[in-house]
C-alpha cells in the first residue's frame, strides 16, 4: 500500500442536485495532480470532501490506507487528516499578523521558529509583524501557501490559489510552490482553471465536467489523446469542430472532408482540430472561406504569428497564415490537414 | 458522545424559549378564565389610538432616518463618522427622558413655549384663537402626535441603520449604469428597489416597538392599553390585566414579523454599520457639497432625540433652584442650585441605584451574550438556525405582560426567593431582550467567513479551540454591539422593572421615572444625566481601546 489518497465512487448532492458523481482516482506520495474543468463542475466540492469539510453522499475516501469519509459520514475529522487546503479566497485570519498566520498552523510542528523560517523562505521575513490589511495580494498568496505548508501535510490541496494574480505573479508563485515542495513528499492536488498552472505543476490531470470525471491520466497522455471534449477545452488543445462520419476514416465538416483515426463509428462526431492543422491551400483543394479578421500571437522565437479567423457558411475557424499579403475580407481556400481526433461528450 | 452537541442544543433552545416565553405563557393561562368581551369594553378607541400613534412614530422615523442615511453615506469619511456617531447616540437616550424634556421645553408652561407665546403677544387676556386653544387644551405636547414625534425621533436610527446597510452592500456602480441607461429616472428606480424595502421593514419595527411602549404615552398623558394593564395590576386584578394586554399581541407580532421578514429579504437583518462592515465599493462625495447636507440633516434628525433632552436637562440643572428640602418617596431631595451642586445632589440621591444598575445590567449583558454565543454555535452546527427565529416573537411581548407574567410565575411559595430578589429583574430583562442579544450575536458569528474556521480545523484546531482562537476574535465588533445593546436596553428598561423590582433594591431607570413625575427639579434633571452617564459608561473603555489600537497601528 503506497497510496496517500484513494477516492472511490465519490458522489455529492446539494439540495438533491448531483454536483459530483462516481469520481475515482488515487495519488501516491509526492504526486502532483491537477483537477481541471469548467465552473460548476465540482472541483471545489471534491477538495472539500477530501479535506473532510463535508461528508460525501456516496463513495469512500481513504488517506494513507485509512478510510476517512464514506457515504454521509466523516470518519476522521479534518483536524486529524494531515491535510492542508489553500482556499480560493485564501481564508487568512483578519486578526493575525503575517507571522502569526503561519505560527497558527505551525503549533506543535516547530512553532514560531518554524513559522519564521517559512516566512524567510517565502521572502517575507521583513513583513513578519505586518497586519493582514497591509499585505499585498501577492504577499497574501505567499502567506496562505506558507500557512498550509507549516502544517507539514501529507496532502496539500489548492483551490485555484493563483486566480487573482496577474500572469507574472502567477509564474512567480508556481516557481515558489515548486521550490517549497521539492524537498518534501507532499502530495499536491491543484484545482485550477489555468492550463499554465496545470502544465507547470502537475504530472497527472483529472478533468471534471458537470460533476463527472471525464479524464484521469498522465498529463502527457491527456495532452496527446484528450479523449473528451472537456479535457481538450480545459487544456486548450485546439478547436472543436462538428462533423458527420462518411466512412470509418473520413468525416464531413463545414471546413471540408477531414481524416479520422481508423474505426470511427457512423453518425455525428465532435472532432479536435489542433492549432497547426488548418491551413490555406491553393485551388482546387480545400473549401472557400472568408477572412473575418486577423489576430497576432507571440511565438517562442522573435517571429509574430498571424492567425486568420475564417468563416465558412457561418462557422468560424482559426488558421495560422504565413502569407503576409492576406487581409480581412479576402476570400481564401482552407483545408484541415492530418487526422482529427474524435472526442466524446 | 456523538449526540452530545444535539443534547446540549436541545437544552439551550429549551432554556431560551422558557426564559423568553414563560411570562407570556403564564399571562395567557391567567387570562383564559376571563370574558374577553367584558374586559375589552371601551378599549377599542384606545387600541385604535395606540395604532395611530405607532403609525405616526414609524412615519417620523422614516422621514428622519432614510434621508439621513443616504446623505451621510454619501459624505466624506470624517463627516460620516461624526454624523453616524451622533445618530447612534440617539439610541442611547431613553425615550421617557425625551418625553419629559419635551414637556419641560414645549409644554403649556414650557421654557421655550411660554416665552415664545409671550413674545407673540399671547397672554391670559388674548383674543387670539390659538392662545385660547392653548389654554383650553392640555397642549400639543400632550397628544398622540407628540408621542409619535418623540418615539420616531428616538427610534429613527433603526431606519437609518437599515438604509445605510443596504446602501453599503450595494455596488454603487449599479447607480452609475442606471444613470447611463435612463438618467435620473433610472437612478431613482434603482434606489427605490434597493432602499425602500429596508426602510419600510425598519419602519414596521419602529411601529411595533412604539405599540409596546408604556412610559412615553404615560408621561405625555396619552392613554394606552399598557396603562390600562398597569391600573389593573395596581388594583390586584391580575387576570383582567392579563386579558387586557392580549389584543396588542397579534398586531405587534404581525408588524414585527413582517418588518423582520422584509429586512431579512433585503439582507439587512444585522446592524452592519455598528460592526464596521467594509463596503466593497462606494463612490463617496468630498467637499462641502456632500458634507454640508449630511451635517444639516443630522442636526435636524437629532433635534428630538439629543438636542431637546440635553437642552432641557442642562437648563434645569443649571438654572432651576429648589426652594426647600422635600421628601419624595424613598428618595430625599436636597437643596441645590447650579450645575455641580445639582450633580452632587443627584449622586447622593441615586448613586446606590446607579451602581446597582451598572452591575446588574453589566452582569446580565455578559450572561446573555455568553449564552447567545453558546446557543448560536450549537444551533448553527446542527443547522437549527430557523429555530432561533421563533425567539423573535418574544420581542413583541409588551413589557407590561412580561412583568405581569413574572408576578404570576414567581410571586408565590417556592418562587419567592427569586421574586423577592434581583434575579427576577434579570429574568424580566432576559425575557424582553435576550432575542436582541441572540440575533446580534448570530449576525456577528455568521459574518466570520466559514472558510476561516475550515482553515483552523485543517490546522488541527478542535471546535472549542476554533471558537476561541478564530471565531470570537473576528466576531468581536459584533459581539460588543450585542453586549452593548443588551446593556443599554436593560439599564434603561422601565416598564417591566417597575412592576417586579424588589423593595429595598431600586434600580436607576424606575427611580428616575418616578422622580420625573414629581416635578422639574435640578436634582431630578441631574439624575437623568446620571442615567445617561450609566448608559454611556461602557463606551469609555471601548473608546480607550480604539484609541490604543490606533496608537499601536
Amino acid at each position: 500500500m503506497n497510496e496517500i489518497l484513494r477516492v472511490t465512487g465519490l458522489g455529492q448532492t446539494y439540495h438533491g442536485v448531483p454536483v459530483l458523481q462516481d469520481v475515482d482516482f488515487s495519488a501516491g506520495p509526492g504526486e502532483r495532480l491537477a483537477v481541471l474543468g469548467p465552473s460548476g463542475s465540482g472541483k471545489t466540492t471534491l477538495l472539500r470532501l477530501i479535506a473532510g469539510l463535508e461528508a460525501p453522499r456516496r463513495g469512500e475516501i481513504a488517506i494513507a490506507g485509512r478510510p476517512v469519509s464514506r457515504a454521509s459520514e466523516v470518519l476522521l475529522a479534518p483536524e486529524h487528516r494531515e491535510v492542508a487546503l489553500v482556499f480560493q479566497g485564501l481564508a487568512l485570519f483578519p486578526h493575525l499578523n503575517a507571522l502569526d498566520q503561519i505560527a497558527f498552523a505551525a503549533r506543535g510542528r516547530g512553532g514560531i521558529p518554524q513559522a519564521k523560517s517559512l516566512l524567510e523562505r517565502i521572502g517575507l521575513g521583513h513583513r513578519a509583524n505586518a497586519p493582514l490589511d497591509q499585505l499585498s495580494g501577492g504577499e497574501r498568496q505567499r502567506i496562505a501557501l506558507a500557512r498550509a505548508l507549516a502544517q507539514e501535510p501529507r496532502l496539500l490541496l489548492m483551490d485555484e490559489p493563483f486566480a487573482s494574480l496577474d500572469d507574472e505573479k502567477r509564474a512567480e508563485m508556481r516557481d515558489l510552490l515548486r521550490s517549497l515542495l521539492e524537498k518534501h513528499e507532499t502530495t499536491l492536488i491543484l484545482v485550477t482553471h489555468s492550463r499554465e498552472d496545470a502544465l507547470d505543476l502537475a504530472r497527472r490531470v483529472i478533468v471534471l465536467e458537470r460533476g463527472q470525471q471525464v479524464a484521469c491520466d498522465a498529463l502527457e497522455t491527456v495532452l496527446t489523446r484528450p479523449g473528451h471534449i472537456a479535457a481538450a477545452r480545459a487544456l486548450g488543445l485546439g478547436q472543436i469542430v462538428e462533423g458527420a462520419a462518411l466512412s470509418d476514416r473520413t468525416a464531413q465538416t463545414p471546413f471540408g472532408i477531414v481524416n479520422l483515426p481508423a474505426g470511427a463509428k457512423p453518425g455525428r462526431l465532435r472532432l479536435l482540430v489542433r492549432p497547426g492543422q488548418p491551413s490555406l491551400v491553393l485551388e482546387p483543394a480545400g473549401v472557400d472561406a472568408e477572412i473575418v479578421s486577423l489576430e497576432l500571437r507571440p511565438s517562442d522565437a522573435r517571429e509574430i504569428l498571424r492567425v486568420a479567423v475564417v468563416r465558412v457558411a457561418g462557422n468560424l475557424l482559426r488558421v495560422f497564415v504565413r502569407d503576409r499579403s492576406v487581409s480581412a475580407g479576402d476570400r481564401v481556400r482552407i483545408a484541415i490537414q492530418g487526422e482529427c481526433e474524435i472526442l466524446e461528450g | 458522545m456523538k449526540r452530545l452537541p444535539e443534547i446540549l442544543a436541545v437544552i439551550a433552545v429549551t432554556f431560551a424559549v422558557a426564559v423568553v416565553f414563560s411570562p407570556l405563557a403564564a399571562t395567557l393561562t391567567r387570562a383564559g378564565a376571563h370574558s374577553l368581551a367584558e374586559v375589552f369594553h371601551g378599549l377599542g378607541a384606545t387600541l385604535a389610538g395606540s395604532t395611530a400613534t405607532a403609525l405616526a412614530s414609524a412615519f417620523v422615523a422614516l422621514l428622519l432616518g432614510a434621508p439621513l442615511a443616504i446623505l451621510v453615506e454619501r459624505s466624506g469619511r470624517r463627516t460620516r463618522f461624526l454624523c453616524s456617531a451622533l445618530g447612534l447616540a440617539v439610541l442611547m437616550v431613553p425615550p421617557y427622558i425625551v418625553a419629559e424634556s419635551s414637556i419641560v421645553l414645549f409644554g403649556p408652561a414650557g421654557k421655550i413655549s411660554r416665552p415664545v407665546a409671550a413674545l407673540l403677544g399671547f397672554g391670559p387676556h388674548s383674543t387670539n384663537p390659538f392662545e385660547i386653544a392653548r389654554f383650553a387644551a392640555p397642549g400639543f405636547v400632550y397628544s398622540r402626535a407628540a408621542v409619535g414625534i418623540v418615539m420616531g425621533g428616538c427610534l429613527f436610527p433603526i431606519v437609518a441603520l437599515a438604509v445605510a446597510s443596504a446602501f453599503r452592500r450595494t455596488d454603487l456602480r449599479v447607480f452609475e449604469s442606471a444613470r447611463l441607461a435612463q438618467g435620473r429616472r433610472g437612478v431613482l428606480q434603482v434606489a427605490a428597489h434597493v432602499l425602500v424595502p429596508p426602510a419600510l421593514g425598519a419602519a414596521l419595527l419602529v411601529f411595533a416597538v412604539t405599540l409596546t411602549e408604556f412610559a412615553v404615552p404615560q408621561l405625555l398623558r396619552v392613554r394606552t392599553i399598557g396603562e390600562a394593564v398597569y391600573e389593573q395590576i395596581q388594583e390586584g386584578e391580575l387576570a383582567t390585566a392579563a386579558a387586557l394586554g392580549l389584543p396588542l399581541l397579534p398586531v405587534v407580532v404581525a408588524a414585527g414579523a413582517l418588518g423582520a421578514f422584509i429586512l431579512a429579504r433585503s439582507r439587512i437583518a444585522s446592524l452592519s454599520v455598528l460592526e464596521g462592515e467594509v463596503p466593497k465599493y462606494i463612490d463617496r462625495g468630498i467637499g462641502l457639497k456632500a458634507n454640508a447636507p449630511a451635517a444639516i440633516m443630522t442636526l435636524v434628525a437629532v433635534i428630538p432625540g439629543l438636542i431637546v433632552p440635553f437642552t432641557s436637562l442642562t437648563w434645569l440643572v443649571t438654572a432651576a433652584k429648589l426652594p426647600q428640602t422635600s421628601a419624595i418617596g424613598t428618595h430625599k431631595l436636597l437643596r441645590a442650585a447650579g450645575f455641580m451642586p445639582s450633580l452632587r445632589g443627584a449622586w447622593e440621591l441615586a448613586h446606590d441605584d446607579a451602581l446597582r444598575t451598572i452591575l446588574l445590567a453589566g452582569f446580565g449583558a455578559t450572561l446573555a451574550t455568553t449564552f447567545a454565543i453558546i446557543l448560536v454555535r450549537l444551533t448553527s452546527r446542527l443547522r437549527w438556525r430557523p429555530v432561533l427565529g421563533i425567539l423573535g416573537a418574544g420581542l413583541a411581548v409588551p413589557a407590561a405582560l412580561v412583568g405581569l407574567g413574572l408576578i404570576i410565575l414567581w410571586d408565590h411559595g417556592w418562587g419567592a426567593a427569586i421574586y423577592q430578589g434581583l434575579p427576577v429583574v434579570l429574568l424580566a430583562w432576559f425575557a424582553r431582550f435576550l432575542p436582541v442579544a441572540i440575533f446580534l450575536t448570530q449576525g456577528a458569528l455568521a459574518r466570520v467567513p466559514h472558510e476561516l474556521e475550515s482553515a483552523a480545523a485543517l490546522a488541527g484546531r478542535k471546535p472549542f479551540e476554533r471558537l476561541i482562537s478564530v471565531v470570537l476574535p473576528n466576531a468581536t465588533p459584533g459581539l460588543v454591539a450585542a453586549w452593548l445593546a443588551m446593556y443599554v436596553l436593560s439599564a434603561t428598561e422601565f416598564s417591566a422593572t417597575l412592576l417586579i423590582a424588589p423593595p429595598g433594591s431600586p434600580l436607576l431607570a424606575p427611580s428616575v421615572v418616578n422622580l420625573m413625575r414629581r416635578g422639574q427639579e435640578p436634582e431630578i434633571a441631574a439624575c437623568q444625566f446620571l442615567l445617561l452617564a450609566v448608559i454611556a459608561l461602557p463606551l469609555i473603555p471601548l473608546a480607550i481601546s480604539r484609541l490604543a489600537r490606533k496608537g499601536i497601528s
